[in-house]
């Protein structure tokens, strides 16, 4: 009874599933779609006067998002975030630094202190701050249009600067299964479009202003992709701007020493005297192969690093060394293969390599000669972008913080503290 | 990989006769052609083998968990689902019967490739089956043998991405993985129809 209950029930469902089935089959084509996502900068255009009227905010210490460069006056570490302000941070103690405020600065990149003077560019213009008290700064000056090279219309101060982005658009390329041409796609196309798109990247979190700072004898010296420019700061709490000096093109870094500037660029670097110092000078350009690369320099040598990297073109990974005796001559003495070097620091005779996402190296370079033969540490795990051997502590900056090490004994590292990014990268 | 692939065959073919100890164990063994059409004028001929075990609740029903491997042109997916039986005349010689499998498509055979700053792979998906068939009972013993004609709609996707070099933060709340420049996904739905030959003891 039960079994033919069954069957009279399953009869009619039987013969409609099979009807949904072959109404299901005749639409068996396969669908493909593909979705192109990537990193960018979207130009934005901007009026200086939205900033100008804006008040520069002095914000309570907050956490790190994404450091930029660092900078050391005193007990104060001053951590940029780029295009967003400057992190103050109380580092009396190495041990445990105390994160005071932040000074909400829009379009910073740079800084530079003088005389209890913080100097920091905001897109096109130039601020000074009272930091005397850290916990009480003030704006004291802005020079206006100092880094006219943004503005797209100088008379509307307009300026154009780039807002990283993330784009999805629908591609028409297609060959995952099978491999190329499966689908009939262009791929050639992708690979176009992901070199271009890779520039993009590449590019990433440098857009916008490059102003670097440095402050010698009086004077800030600032340089941008091209020029370098030269404010008088004899008088702390009024900058003047008073010259700019084209330097070509693709300028990184400048490094002071015994009034030389050493001035680092994706082809070479460059020697000015300014002994004059509202007046540089240029005494020799050292060419190398296309590469990005800082400079740190003592009385006899240079030590520059060239990385390879989508922003540096196509490059070596090494650490040159160059005899820089005869400043108007100088000559490569050797070349050592790294990993992939990015900012570097000198301490007497200890070199400190950060290697990017290979870590930290320490070397000594008493022998410049044999610096390969005479590496003191290899911290892998702490990867490092720029380093300052600092009085207390040897400071060092990646992506997941800013780290400072007891280095005493230049042989072993000691690590101190870290203060750690709030959004950690995983790389 | 292929420990992996032991493990796994040892929990099915060890856990469901465990479970057989109160209902009887069921296992139906099937393969055959997967014909789709890629587009207008490609057709797409791939090999599939799945086995379903589990267990006999009444005369009619069966359920149990559905293990196999599915071949597509450049790629393969290990499915794994939850699948169904239904059988119409249980007892008679030759009977109809339906089944439905709904589960995933997994891509876990298929390597990642890294070159330089590339890297590619293969993503599975949800997949739903429904078949309907006769099944045959062989002389003189409890083996029946089935022949059915079904649908499989299989969810996959291929990943194309460029790692960023150097340290670049990264931009809240985007659909781009960490550590990319850029991505580029393909959705697929593999539409095909279900030739399969099988056994069941």
């Amino acid at each position: 009874m039960k079994k033919k209950l069954q069957s009279d029930f399953s009869w009619p469902l039987f013969f409609m599933s099979s009807l949904m089935l072959f109404l299901i089959l005749p639409s068996c084509q396969d669908q493909v779609e593909s979705t192109y996502t990537y990193r960018t900068q979207v130009p934005v255009y901007m009026q200086m006067s939205t900033f100008r009227e804006a008040d520069i905010i002095i914000e309570p210490g907050k956490a790190l998002d994404n450091p930029g460069k660092i900078y050391l006056y005193d007990d104060f570490l001053f951590i940029n975030e780029p295009q967003k302000g400057i992190h103050i941070i109380d580092n009396t103690n190495p041990s445990s630094p105390v994160t005071i405020n932040f000074i909400n600065i829009p379009g910073n990149v740079d800084l530079a202190v003088n005389s209890n003077i913080m100097y920091a560019d905001s897109y096109v213009d130039l601020l000074a701050f009272d930091i005397s008290d850290p916990r009480d700064i003030k704006v004291i000056k802005r020079v206006e249009d100092v880094f006219p090279h943004m503005f797209t219309d100088q008379l509307t101060s307009t300026f154009i600067t780039f807002k990283d982005t993330v784009v999805t658009y629908d591609s028409e390329v297609m060959w995952g299964w099978g491999g190329p041409g499966f689908w009939g796609g262009r791929s050639e196309a992708f690979l176009a479009n992901s070199a271009s798109s890779d520039g993009g990247g590449g590019s990433y979190g440098q857009g916008g202003s490059m102003a670097r700072f440095t402050l010698m004898s009086g004077h800030l010296y600032a340089v941008d992709d091209y020029n370098l420019r030269v404010f008088d700061v004899n008088m702390a709490d009024d900058p003047k701007y008073l010259k700019e000096i084209n330097l070509g093109w693709g300028i990184e870094t400048i490094f002071p020493f015994k009034n030389k500037l050493f001035i680092g660029s994706n082809t070479g670097m460059h020697i000015y005297d300014a002994a004059i110092p509202s007046d540089p000078k240029v005494m020799s350009v050292y060419q190398h192969v296309t590469a990005c690369d800082p400079v740190v320099v003592n009385d006899d040598y240079a030590f520059v690093t060239l990385r390879s990297g989508v922003t540096c073109r196509q490059g070596s990974d090494e650490l040159q060394v160059l005899d820089i005796k005869d400043l108007y001559n100088p000559q490569l003495i050797k070349a050592y293969p790294m990993e992939n070097p990015h900012g570097l620091g000198l301490a007497g005779d200890y070199l400190y390599l950060a290697e990017g996402e290979f870590g930290l190296k320490s070397f000594n370079v008493s022998d410049v000669n044999n610096i390969d033969k005479n590496r003191l540490e290899y911290l892998k795990s702490l990867k490092s972008v720029d380093l300052i051997p600092g009085p207390k502590s040897l400071i060092v900056i990646g992506p997941e913080g800013v780290c400072q090490f007891d280095y005493s004994n230049p042989e072993k590292l000691k690590s101190l503290s870290c203060i750690q990014v709030k959004n950690q990268i995983p790389m | 990989m292929y420990s992996r692939l032991v493990i796994l065959s040892f929990f099915i073919f060890s856990i469901f006769p465990a479970l057989g100890q109160n209902a009887p164990y069921v296992n139906h063994t099937e393969f055959g052609p997967l014909v789709g059409k890629v587009n207008d004028d490609g057709e797409r001929l791939n090999f599939s083998i799945q086995s379903f075990n589990g267990v006999k609740l009444n005369p009619y029903h069966e359920v149990g968990f559905l293990v196999g491997l599915d071949t597509y042109p450049g790629f393969k997916l290990m499915p794994l689902a939850m699948g169904w039986r239904g059988i119409l005349e249980e007892g008679d010689e030759v009977s109809p019967y339906a089944s439905m499998d709904i589960g995933y498509g997994s891509a876990w055979m298929e390597k990642r490739v890294i070159t330089n700053q590339m890297e590619s792979w293969y993503q599975g998906g949800t997949y739903i089956s429904p078949a309907i068939g006769l099944r045959k009972k062989a002389n003189k013993s409890k083996l029946e043998y089935t022949w059915s004609i079904g649908f499989k709609r299989q969810y996959a996707f291929f990943y194309e991405g460029f790692r960023m070099q150097g340290f670049t933060p990264g931009i809240e709340e985007t659909n781009l993985p960490p550590g990319f420049s850029s991505i580029r996904e393909e959705s697929y739905i593999f539409k095909s129809l279900y030739l399969k030959l099988g056994i069941v003891f």
